[in-house]
């Protein structure tokens, strides 16, 4: 090649790593501007990330987010209340459901239906709150006498429901997504109107969500405005250096040492981590 | 007797163009040499040497330029060194990552970010140092392939460093870097990367304009349809005369690409867009496989391009083949279905002894060339 078409192409190629680079760290500067939310969790709402056999190989640490969405189902002993703390559907209202337009139902027609789109997070908010008053008194519930079940029977239904209470108290999550909606500006009124606390956080991120598994289904139990939150665009977080200490070794200590992450919300919606201890 | 003239070419030749006339030099001297034995051709002393003379000052300078095979020792040689090259890149490249993450952690974010976009570049400035003074361009090309792999590792880092909200549009800025240094350095791998990267973008761009996660685009092959299409024009509309085999991986990776989202298209209709019955879909598209596949052939032969006139051939018998399994897998006993299988391979084979025989006339009526 001829020395001129070389040189351009040379320049070009060291602007793009130059241009490119200086975008993003443009945009994370911006983000980091300005703080919209900052939340005070705990080794209730954090893991680290599953390293499916890598963990040897990568030396950088992460942190992941749990959360859950509120079941509108009542406790009850029937099913496996341990799988409470990962649900994942959610009903919204009939404006935010249309905002996502999905395609319509067509008979043996493929649609994943999954797109990019924005939750309203509720930490330690009115939906923890809800789910503890619920636990409280399923526990008062199984406290009375039962003519008609065992003794024994009756024995295990009360160990349940203060595992149960239990796990709600201490061990579960108080990270909600509460709403869903295709952008961050119809969320913004129902942050506005939610009732909060001192304690209680809201804050509006970019997550991925699909239409119900049985929206398609003509049945009468489908909900017709329910969606799946399948994951939040950022699920886990970066731990820097300096933090990475705070962290235990291995997975399976997460939850039982003690773990407090002020993780804060940036202008452009992504977290960070400003504290590990 | 004359001196040589200096051997002038009326346009600069890329690799493979100066191959085949390097092979086309070296075939004459061998049938001149049967010819000069056989009584046939007796050509003056000062003519022998004076196209003698031509020839090797010929080959000497393609050997220069375009490090030319002068033999079949170093054809096999440079076959094993391509192949050597891309496994080395592949090594190197997943060497890097593995490295990366192997020590990032201890080191600061200022340290990563630092560490991150100075790798490109300072890869970047080994290839073209690697350049200038190997003539072969293996090792510029190994160095360019691993200025790319730090280049995917810069943005993905950076993105999992500061929990940036992933996107698509990472493959456009892949893209960009892969094509500059394809055509800086020349490399096809190179080319290859950059054209995925790109396919990628533009499905999961079409796949969120169709509401759909950009992540999933690939499950709607429609997204890459135009795209190929687009791709596959790129050499008509832009010379790649002076890039050796650029034009053959545009138009042969955006045909197996177009035709894998057919084929999909053509044996599961539910996943198109168009607001058809998936049977009527499933229809339409094994139609448009089996008329483009045909036409790509034709396109095949008319551009002397050996392998699009592959890729036709491959996914006709693949769209073909398909269809006799959807008729008659479950239908007939299976050593007459392999028997059917069997007799259309052969039909297809008297049709291209037939095709080549007629091609063969007309070349002789013409009074043309042999090629």
């Amino acid at each position: 090649m001829s020395e001129q078409p070389f040189k351009k192409l040379l320049w070009l190629a060291v602007a793009t790593v130059v241009v490119v680079n200086g975008v993003i760290l443009s945009k994370v500067f911006i983000n980091r501007s300005a703080i919209l939310a900052e939340l005070p969790l705990t080794e209730r709402e954090l893991r680290l990330p599953n390293q499916y056999g890598f963990a040897g190989e990568n030396s950088g640490k992460r942190i992941g987010l749990k959360w859950t969405t509120p079941n509108p189902e009542p406790i009850s002993d029937e099913w496996q209340y341990q799988y409470r703390h990962t649900n994942r559907a959610i009903s919204v209202s009939d404006a935010h459901f249309a905002s996502f337009q999905f395609q319509p139902c067509q008979p043996g027609r493929y649609r994943r239906q999954q797109q990019r789109a924005w939750v309203l997070l509720e930490f330690n908010g009115q939906s923890y709150s809800d789910y503890l008053t619920e636990a409280e008194q399923y526990y008062a519930f199984v406290q009375q006498a039962n003519s008609e079940l065992t003794a024994e029977v009756q024995l295990e239904q009360q160990q349940r429901a203060a595992d149960l209470l239990q796990t709600a108290n201490e061990r579960a999550t108080r990270l909600y997504v509460i709403d869903a909606a295709a952008t961050a500006e119809l969320l913004q009124t129902v942050l506005a109107a939610r009732p909060t606390t001192p304690d209680s956080k809201l804050v509006i991120v970019p997550a991925e969500i699909q239409a119900s598994y049985n929206r398609c289904a003509k049945t009468e139990q489908t909900k017709s405005n329910e969606i799946i939150v399948t994951r939040l665009a950022v699920q886990s977080l970066y731990v820097p250096r300096r933090l990475a200490a705070a962290l235990p070794q291995n997975n399976d200590n997460i939850e039982s040492e003690p773990l407090q992450a002020t993780i804060y919300y940036g202008k452009l919606h992504e977290p960070w981590i400003s504290t590990l201890e | 007797m004359d001196e040589t003239k200096p051997v002038t070419t009326n346009t600069p030749l890329n690799k493979t163009q100066a191959q085949a006339r390097a092979d086309q030099v070296l075939a004459f001297r061998a049938e001149q040499q049967i010819l000069v034995e056989q009584g046939v051709l007796i050509l003056a002393d000062d003519k022998a040497a004076q196209v003698r003379d031509y020839h090797d000052a010929l080959l000497q300078q393609m050997q220069q330029e375009q490090n030319v095979d002068l033999n079949a020792q170093a054809r096999h040689l440079s076959l094993g060194m391509q192949i050597v090259s891309f496994l080395g890149a592949t090594a190197l490249a997943a060497s890097l990552f593995f490295l990366f993450f192997q020590y990032w952690g201890y080191f600061s974010t200022v340290s990563q970010v630092a560490l991150l976009i100075a790798a490109p570049l300072l890869s970047l400035a080994l290839a073209v140092w690697l350049q200038r003074v190997d003539d072969s361009g293996y090792y510029a090309k190994l160095a360019a392939l691993v200025s790319f792999t730090a280049w995917v590792l810069n943005i993905i880092m950076l993105g999992s460093i500061f929990n940036i909200t992933p996107s698509a549009n990472a493959f456009a800025v892949f893209a960009l870097y892969g094509f500059v240094l394809a055509y800086l350095l020349h490399v096809r791998l190179l080319l290859a990367a950059a054209i995925l990267c790109s396919f990628m973008f533009i499905g999961a761009q079409f796949g969120s304009w169709m509401g759909s996660y950009w992540v999933h685009a690939g499950e709607y092959p429609e997204h890459f349809l135009l795209a190929s299409a687009m791709f596959f024009a790129v050499p008509m509309a832009f010379k790649q005369q002076r890039f050796d085999g650029f034009a053959n991986i545009y138009q042969t990776l955006s045909a197996v690409v177009f035709f894998i989202a057919v084929l999909v298209l053509a044996n599961w209709g539910s996943a198109s867009y168009l607001p058809w019955s998936a049977d009527l879909i499933e229809g339409v598209y094994q139609v448009v496989g089996f008329v483009a596949s045909a036409l790509l052939v034709l396109f095949g032969i008319r551009t002397h391009a050996a392998k699009l006139m592959l890729t036709g051939n491959v996914f006709f018998a693949l769209f073909l083949y398909t269809k006799f399994f959807d008729w008659w897998w479950d239908w007939l006993p299976k050593y007459l279905f392999f028997l059917l299988v069997g007799l259309t391979a052969i039909l297809a084979l008297t049709m291209f002894n037939r095709f080549r025989a007629i091609q063969h006339a007309w070349m002789q009526s013409a009074g043309g060339e042999h090629v």
